[in-house]
């Protein structure tokens, strides 16, 4: 164990540079994270400016952070280089194990527990206990630091200076993109992959990642080092690509009277001219489909996850894309959602006057209030234990209920009877919107991560906002929901119920005619 | 006599290039053993199997009685290790090479050191990186010495060094000589004559001899023959004569395998009319470049 510390004190000696521009950087950081009321505090910034580079430094201090633990990480493993053989500490009776300990205590000292540190200090600032958050806090470590560190050290371990290094990062970013383009191509159409198959994947990237490392200090393998990991990337890669179950088999076909939402399709009327008000969204031309909404039962939402349109066999489908993502929350109350979907404007050109037959395909997921309890909103700052400490706040000229809660944002089904509140139906909002006409719903779906959100801050800010319920008409008035002290909500956790797919139909329509109109 | 290094039938090929090609090596221990070779011979390439450095592709190699595949870490506290193209810690002072090193090392002499930074002139406060390349190579050799090494491993230490510089470094090697195994490779010659026990010649990856000094020296002699003009020469000559030339009544040849009893005997055979034969030692360059100039012919 003395070589460690030995070894440890030359590199502290040598990167002294390295680690106050990191230290300085993390002090930095701190003082832009002790800003816990995000929304707030941009708000109380009047000139742009000031908000131009408040927002700024939220996003590029902690890309800074970590490009300095990535360039800390890179010096001190590369001091001692593994890869070549003209190395002046190779020859010396230098202990694989020790060499590795004093690296990852130096990593650990001089990243690990100064973040730590500032963990717990914006815990505790934030409002929140430490003690019970420990445990949390800890398993935070294994988020994004413990990712950046791991993959770092495998990165510094399989090159021999800073220029390589950069050379494999640019190779790793190359294959993330082409990862992710394959990813959304393939996804589209596939359901959810197996835990199982999620858990070979990390296994498999992980554990390349953790072993190569290890395995280089111990033997020096280069090659064989850089091949593993592009190895086991390369097959969690084509794993996590293969579609285990398809949208089909996730979502079963239900007929329309079994289903808990019924959804109708509506008329549609026909456009005058050849491409009324033809938005411009680059390439793309969006289809808007209004459907009736009704039968969801109290307590209840209806998401729409995806949606497919097709044609008749023998008509032209070449403009249909498959499943396409959808995000709509179908409530109670809903009775009209209007459903969007992309077609490349060279297709749309040509076949928009052309009579088709749409078949619509929808797949949703519903979910289930549970244990739901009224929260009378008080004035000023609260705490409860299923949201964290909240406040009301105003975030571009809207009212919001702004949170902070440790780790991770929790799931919620929220309802504010807006007509029915003390906050006034009638006046009118910032926006000059007539405020709180009809119900407003708050809605953030369960996942199933176990770990905190990847991220450099323990508490996690976020903001609810409560969407009123589409108008049943287009032509009715818009308006905005305000929420106020004395404002009851009704809150409850969101319980997965079941997926299910319909099918509805639009016999005869032109797209042209689907084209969303600006007087929407 | 123990080995401080053995090799049998050690090979490393790069790709279809074979750098070192089935050379069997003993090295006694005590012995100051010169790997002498062309470029590309392959002799920092068996110095980087004996060293662990890179694997052997076939045979194997053995240090100390270590195999050389499971060298390293605490191994390498009996073995000091030069070369010309190491790389260096450029960013560190002298002494606090010298100071990081001692704490690796069981065995390292303060004293020792501190003889060595006195005998070789080394300026403790300045970097690396600006040391001249002579003084990066005595700080090599001061840090190989400083812990009475069983071994030392030297892979072109001279090149490129002024005289006065190599006298120094022989010096202190000779000096860490009586209670150390030296084996260097050097192009070298004049020097490693002066001070070498054992000399082994590499070609093109192969081993063509390796032997005591001594032995080399009565074994490769200069001969001088004067006769009646001969053209051409008489053939088939020995395979053992080397550069066979007449100019006149002169003939001259080295001859590699040289018995005084059988040389004289063949000399008579071919030539007949000899009347003056005479035998010289030759120096080992002499002997390297004989040997050099039949690969080339060959």
């Amino acid at each position: 164990m003395t070589q460690v510390l030995h070894m440890f004190r030359k590199d502290m000696r040598r990167h002294w540079p390295e680690i106050l521009i990191s230290l300085a950087l993390l002090a930095l950081f701190t003082r832009r994270a002790l800003n816990f009321w995000e929304a707030e505090a941009y708000e109380l910034l009047s000139y742009s400016i000031s908000r131009f580079f408040f927002a700024l430094s939220g996003r590029y201090i902690p890309f800074f952070l970590v490009l300095s633990w990535i360039f800390l990480i890179l010096r001190v493993v590369q001091g001692e280089t593994l890869v070549g053989d003209r190395q002046w500490w190779v020859t010396k009776p230098y202990v694989w194990w020790e060499l590795l300990l004093s690296k990852l205590f130096f990593v650990f000292l001089f990243i690990s527990v100064p973040l730590l540190h500032v963990h717990l200090l914006l815990l505790h600032q934030a409002g929140f206990s430490v003690l019970p958050n420990l445990g949390r806090l800890v398993l935070m470590q294994f988020t994004l630091p413990f990712i950046v560190i791991a993959c770092t050290l495998a990165l510094a371990s399989t090159t021999r200076n800073l220029a390589q290094a950069l050379l494999g990062a640019g190779i790793v970013v190359l294959a993330l993109i082409i990862g992710l383009s394959l990813d959304s191509l393939f996804s589209q159409s596939a359901g959810d992959g197996p835990f199982l198959v999620d858990w070979i994947v990390s296994l498999l990237f992980f554990g390349s990642i953790l072993v190569v490392p290890v395995w280089q200090y111990a033997r020096r393998r280069t090659r064989a080092s850089r091949v593993t990991i592009a190895g086991c990337s390369g097959a969690a890669l084509v794993l996590s690509l293969i579609p285990f179950s398809r949208v089909e088999q996730v979502y079963p076909l239900l007929a329309i009277k079994d289903s808990p939402a019924q959804l109708a399709t509506l008329p549609i009327a026909e456009h005058l001219e050849n491409t009324p008000g033809l938005p411009s969204f680059g390439s793309a031309v969006v289809l808007s489909i209004p459907v009736n909404v009704s039968g969801i039962a109290p307590g209840s939402v209806v998401l729409v996850d995806r949606m497919k349109l097709t044609v008749d066999p023998g008509e032209d489908s070449g403009w249909t894309q498959g499943w396409v993502g959808e995000y709509h929350q179908l409530w109670p109350e809903s009775q009209r959602e209007s459903l969007t979907y992309d077609v490349k404007r060279k297709d749309y050109e040509t076949i928009a006057a052309k009579p088709l037959n749409l078949h619509i395909q929808l797949a949703l997921s519903e979910y289930q209030e549970a244990a739901p309890r009224t929260l009378l909103l008080p004035s000023g700052t609260f705490q409860d234990t299923q949201l964290g400490i909240c406040r009301l706040t105003t975030f571009v000229r809207s009212q919001v209920l702004e949170c902070l809660k440790p780790f991770r944002s929790p799931a919620y089904i929220g309802r504010f009877d807006a007509p029915n509140s003390p906050c006034g139906s009638v006046r009118r909002s910032a926006n000059n919107l007539p405020v709180n006409l009809r119900v407003a719903y708050a809605w953030a779906g369960p996942d199933r991560e176990l770990l905190p959100t990847p991220g450099l801050n323990p508490v996690v800010d976020y903001q609810m906002f409560f969407g009123p319920i589409n108008p049943a008409s287009f032509l009715a008035e818009r308006s905005e929901t305000v929420l106020c002290p004395g404002a009851e909500l009704r809150l409850a956790h969101p319980l997965f119920k079941r997926h299910f797919r319909i099918q509805l139909e639009l016999p005869a329509v032109r797209l042209q005619d689907l084209v969303e109109h600006p007087s929407f | 006599m123990p080995l401080a290094i053995h090799t049998e039938q050690l090979t490393r090929r790069f790709g279809r290039i074979t750098a070192v090609d089935s050379v069997n090596l003993d090295v006694p221990e005590g012995a100051l053993y010169a790997l002498v070779g062309q470029n590309g011979a392959g002799k920092t390439t068996i110095i980087k199997v004996l060293m662990n450095l890179i694997p052997a592709t076939l045979g194997s190699a053995t240090i100390l009685g270590e195999n050389s595949s499971d060298i390293r870490g605490k191994s390498y506290a009996q073995v000091g290790y030069v070369s010309e193209n190491q790389e260096n810690p450029e960013w560190m002072r002298v002494g606090a090479v010298l100071e990081y090193l001692r704490d690796f090392y069981p065995t390292w002499d303060c004293r020792l050191e501190q003889s060595l930074v006195k005998q070789f002139e080394l300026p403790l406060d300045r970097k690396v990186k600006v040391l001249s390349r002579g003084m990066k190579m005595k700080l090599a050799l001061a840090s190989a010495l400083a812990f009475h090494p069983r071994l030392i491993v030297l892979d072109e230490p001279f090149g490129g060094l002024d005289p006065l510089v190599r006298d120094q470094l022989i010096e202190s090697l000779l000096e860490s000589a009586a209670e150390s195994t030296v084996f260097i490779s050097s192009h070298d010659l004049a020097e490693i004559e002066t001070f070498s026990t054992h000399v082994g010649y590499l070609e093109s990856g192969r081993l063509l001899f390796s032997e005591e000094m001594s032995s080399l020296a009565t074994r490769f002699r200069e001969v001088e023959i004067v006769t009646e003009p001969t053209h051409p020469l008489p053939s088939p000559l020995p395979p053992s004569w080397l550069q066979p030339k007449s100019s006149g009544a002169l003939v001259r040849f080295i001859d590699s395998r040289f018995d005084e009893q059988n040389t004289a005997a063949d000399i008579y055979r071919l030539f007949p009319t000899a009347t003056n034969v005479q035998f010289r030692a030759l120096s080992l360059r002499s002997i390297f470049l004989a040997l050099a100039r039949k690969s080339e012919e060959a």
